[in-house]
């Protein structure tokens, strides 16, 4: 079997699509109380969330809320949801939908392509800067309720644009599916950058493709953190197409009882100079399972490619598990390359060290977990990163017996 | 038996090559079991690399297997050409072997070094309980199946409890007949606390990469027992038209030790297969490999290091150069089981591509279930450093002396690191000859007098191996 264990997973008893139980909203004071609530305990404040551009939340399956800001409305940036942009940008949406990530391309690609709703669309006109990051919070709250979004990002050339998506979900007791599609297109010049934190209840399949293309002198970033889910397989991938283009992706993972993350991230180089790196930081604790799958292509015909992958792994008790299967596959001379990876526990002296400064053992223990994950959480905004770091805090909450 | 292919190897045939062996029963069977496992098993076993199979130039419909046997003339030249002492060395030429002097010595010491089927005649009951649970077993692997299913030679090497011999114990190979299929099965027994050194050579002195298609696979098998040490070299100058399969795997008890040294330099596809597994608490492991390939030779080559008791230590180090269009791809994987706390583990595969047309591949993985271990590995592909050229040109040598000291020094961190001089010494001549296109066997044999001198003890290059690794 490749990758993880999908034996549980049954199609039959799935739900394709279910309608909103609530009305579209327009204003935040539409937005139903218990979405904020979970805002709330996730420490978004208030002022903030007003302050950030569009907040487009998905509630089972379809937007139920979604506003964006007139400003960014003005300079012709169309965030939407997927369905919406069918029908209302439909000559945009042709051009590129599924040329990206075509359904042939996996199982669960395949059926994302077939029952696919929501999710974000956005287009951003050439030489177009979006200076606020743009925002989806998406949420599974029917049982059995599969989740396919299909999301679409076009940064015409030299524009500009950070989208981010977190979730979080709560528990239900039967298994359900997460399968979503991610396409991004950076025309020549053009900067994107993708943030996720996924934070799904332990009983749900996240089983996503991703993929970006990355033209000549563009830039794609993939910030991937995965929390929840019984088992995540996700690998952010980057084809990066044109001469000067950059891919980076960051990847962590956090394993807790019961659960595999399956992550890591694929860079394809087919362009002469081009440059990339990959980060992936794991950590597994109570008999948790985290994976890093990588692949480093360099085709023939691309020149002076620079890339570096590092991976490192912590485990923090004798029953967890990490692999690490990095595959680099090199097919120009003039390429250079580096893998490095590491696997290890933490130090006594650290916690030592910690707690001889009056932190409990617990405290040192999930300070050096925040250290570990820092060259991550940096990368965040500021909201996401204390974000974060709570449920690293919660995570490790009763982790010293 | 003179044209026989592997389509044409039935239950019928295996079960008369027993025979024709005098061989018992119970190994008749297991060669039968295997010949089918062979038949019914997926190149690649491991789903994790079935996307890198790639056997083109294997043929299995023309594979042949008939043993050859060498002329006169050809043995006398050999002979005269290697110019070694018979002592402790079993010579293969084509498909006989020659066995070797064992000095009075250790012969009354128990040591026992011999071809394979003799050593099965003499002592049937210990194979039979051995090949039940042998490192090796045919369900692992399709070519372990086959050479499980069709050895005919290789040897066996006991030395008792304590015993220390510091002279090697070789086996060398010389293959030169056009489409010929040699199977030898070697294993290796160190008993309590013995050290010791093998080294396995192979050549061929004529057959060039326009020759027929011949094919050479070896299955080696070394168990150590409680504080052994074992040094296994290896040299493997085939003729390019050689298909090359290789099996090794080492188990090594308590407190024991082995160092496998590998030069694949000859062959035209290379497969090769190792493990060490620490089964039991102390025991360490280190795997030196030198891949240089040329024209159109391909090496796939596997290293894993598999941690079982506690407290134990493995390394391995691939470093590879590919010139013209070769390709090579290197999988590694350190396994580190539950059971197998405080254990450190480093694998490296690093490659450097000189061609158009070359390729390198790298996928050294990690399996890590339990915490308080440290593992790291690391692998990386480059090209010459166009300074150092320049730096070396602006000397007086020429671009291609350049080049070829370049390589030279990115191979030496580790071929210094072979414990066994005369591997090391070769592989840095056959490199050397490689490097301007001479495959010749005379001179892949002679070590020239500089040699000693440049690269004397305290001549040691910066060792770049685990000093990048931080832990944060």
């Amino acid at each position: 079997m490749w990758g993880g264990d999908l034996t549980t997973l049954k199609f039959d008893e799935m739900l394709y699509y279910a309608s909103p139980t609530e009305k579209k909203s327009r204003s935040w004071e539409d937005v139903p109380a218990y979405i904020k609530d979970t805002f709330d305990k996730l420490g978004i404040p208030e002022a903030e969330r007003k302050f950030l551009g569009g907040v487009g939340a998905q509630y089972e399956s379809e937007v139920v809320y979604h506003s964006l800001r007139e400003d960014l409305a003005k300079k012709g940036i169309i965030f939407t949801d997927t369905d919406t942009a069918l029908r209302e940008h439909p000559e945009i949406f042709k051009k590129y939908f599924g040329t990206v990530i075509p359904p042939e391309d996996n199982k669960f690609a395949a059926l994302n392509s077939a029952v696919w709703s929501g999710g974000s669309f956005i287009y951003v006109p050439p030489g177009v800067t979006v200076d606020v990051p743009l925002q989806a919070y998406f949420r599974i709250n029917t049982q059995n309720m599969g989740q396919f979004e299909r999301t679409l990002i076009i940064a015409d050339e030299n524009s500009r644009l950070h989208y981010i998506e977190g979730c979080t979900a709560p528990i239900y007791s039967t298994d359900s599916l997460h399968s979503a599609v991610v396409e991004i297109i950076a025309r020549p010049g053009a900067y994107v950058r993708y943030t996720t934190i996924q934070n799904w209840s332990n009983d749900v399949y996240n089983l996503v493709t991703k993929r970006a293309y990355a033209y000549a002198n563009a830039t794609v970033e993939w910030v991937d953190g995965n929390l929840g889910s019984k088992l995540t397989m996700k690998y952010p991938s980057i084809y990066l197409l044109g001469p000067g283009a950059k891919g980076e992706i960051l990847s962590v993972a956090f394993a807790g009882k019961g659960q595999h993350q399956d992550s890591g991230g694929k860079v394809v180089h087919l362009a002469p100079h081009t440059t990339s790196r990959i980060t992936s930081k794991s950590v597994s604790k109570d008999g948790g399972r985290t994976t890093y799958r990588g692949l480093l292509h360099v085709a023939k015909g691309a020149k002076a490619v620079r890339s570096t992958v590092r991976c490192d792994a912590l485990l923090l008790d004798e029953y967890s598990r990490t692999d690490t299967y990095p595959y680099n596959e090199i097919n120009e001379d003039d390429a250079t390359t580096t893998h490095e990876a590491s696997v290890g526990k933490i130090g006594e002296d650290q916690l030592f060290y910690l707690m001889s400064r009056g932190l409990s053992e617990q405290e040192a223990l999930s300070m050096i977990v925040m250290g570990f994950m820092e060259p991550f959480t940096k990368e965040l905004p500021m909201e996401y990163a204390i974000e974060l770091n709570r449920l690293i805090q919660m995570e490790m909450a009763g982790s010293v017996g | 038996m003179s044209e026989l292919t592997l389509t044409q190897a039935t239950d019928q045939y295996i079960r008369s090559l027993a025979e024709s062996r005098q061989e018992p029963e119970w190994l008749r069977e297991f060669r039968v079991k295997s010949l089918n496992l062979f038949r019914k098993l997926p190149a690649e076993i491991s789903n994790l690399y079935t996307k890198y199979v790639d056997l083109a130039g294997v043929d299995f419909e023309s594979m042949s297997l008939a043993p050859t046997e060498p002329s006169k003339s050809q043995v006398e030249a050999v002979m005269g050409k290697l110019k070694s002492d018979r002592a402790l060395t079993i010579f293969q030429i084509e498909s006989k072997t020659f066995l070797a002097d064992i000095p009075e010595a250790l012969r009354k010491e128990g040591v026992t070094f011999t071809d394979i089927g003799t050593a099965i005649r003499n002592e049937p009951e210990v194979f039979s309980r051995y090949f039940l649970e042998k490192a090796i077993l045919p369900e692992e692997d399709k070519f372990a199946a086959l050479n499980n299913a069709l050895f005919t030679s290789g040897f066996y090497l006991h030395v008792p409890k304590g015993i220390e011999v510091t002279v090697p114990f070789r086996f060398v190979t010389v293959l030169d007949s056009e489409g010929s299929g040699v199977f030898a099965q070697n294993l290796v027994m160190a008993e309590n606390w013995s050290k010791f050194t093998i080294l396995e050579e192979m050549y061929s002195t004529r057959l060039t990469a326009q020759s027929r298609k011949s094919t050479y696979s070896n299955l080696s098998e070394v168990y150590l027992h409680e504080g052994a040490e074992v040094t296994y070299g290896s040299i493997n100058n085939l003729g390019q038209s050689v298909n090359v399969f290789s099996n090794k795997k080492s188990v090594g008890k308590r407190d024991s030790k082995i160092v496998w040294s590998s030069g694949l330099l000859g062959g035209a596809f290379t497969r090769s297969r190792l493990e060490s597994v620490m089964k039991e608490s102390g025991a360490s492991s280190e795997n030196v490999e030198v891949v240089f390939g040329a024209g159109t030779q391909r090496f796939d080559t596997v290293s894993n290091i598999t941690h079982s008791g506690p407290n134990t230590s493995g390394h391995a180090i691939s470093k590879g150069v590919v010139k013209d269009k070769s390709r090579s791809i290197f999988k590694g994987m350190i396994r580190i089981e539950k059971s197998a706390e405080n254990s450190r583990a480093y694998l490296a595969e690093h490659a450097m591509i000189l061609g158009k047309g070359a390729s390198a591949d790298a996928i050294p993985g990690l399996e890590i279930e339990t915490n308080d271990v440290k593992a790291t590995h690391s692998a990386s592909v480059a090209q010459i450093d166009e300074e150092e050229i320049f730096y070396l040109m602006s000397r007086g040598l020429s671009e291609d002396e350049s080049k070829q000291l370049v390589i030279v020094g990115f191979f030496e961190p580790i071929v210094e690191r072979i414990p066994v001089p005369e591997i090391a010494k070769r592989i840095r001549r056959i490199v050397d000859l490689k490097w301007s296109g001479i495959y010749d066997f005379a001179s892949s044999l002679t070590v020239p007098a500089f040699d000693d001198e440049y690269y004397e003890e305290g001549h040691k290059t910066r060792d770049i191996f685990e000093g990048h690794y931080k832990y944060r």
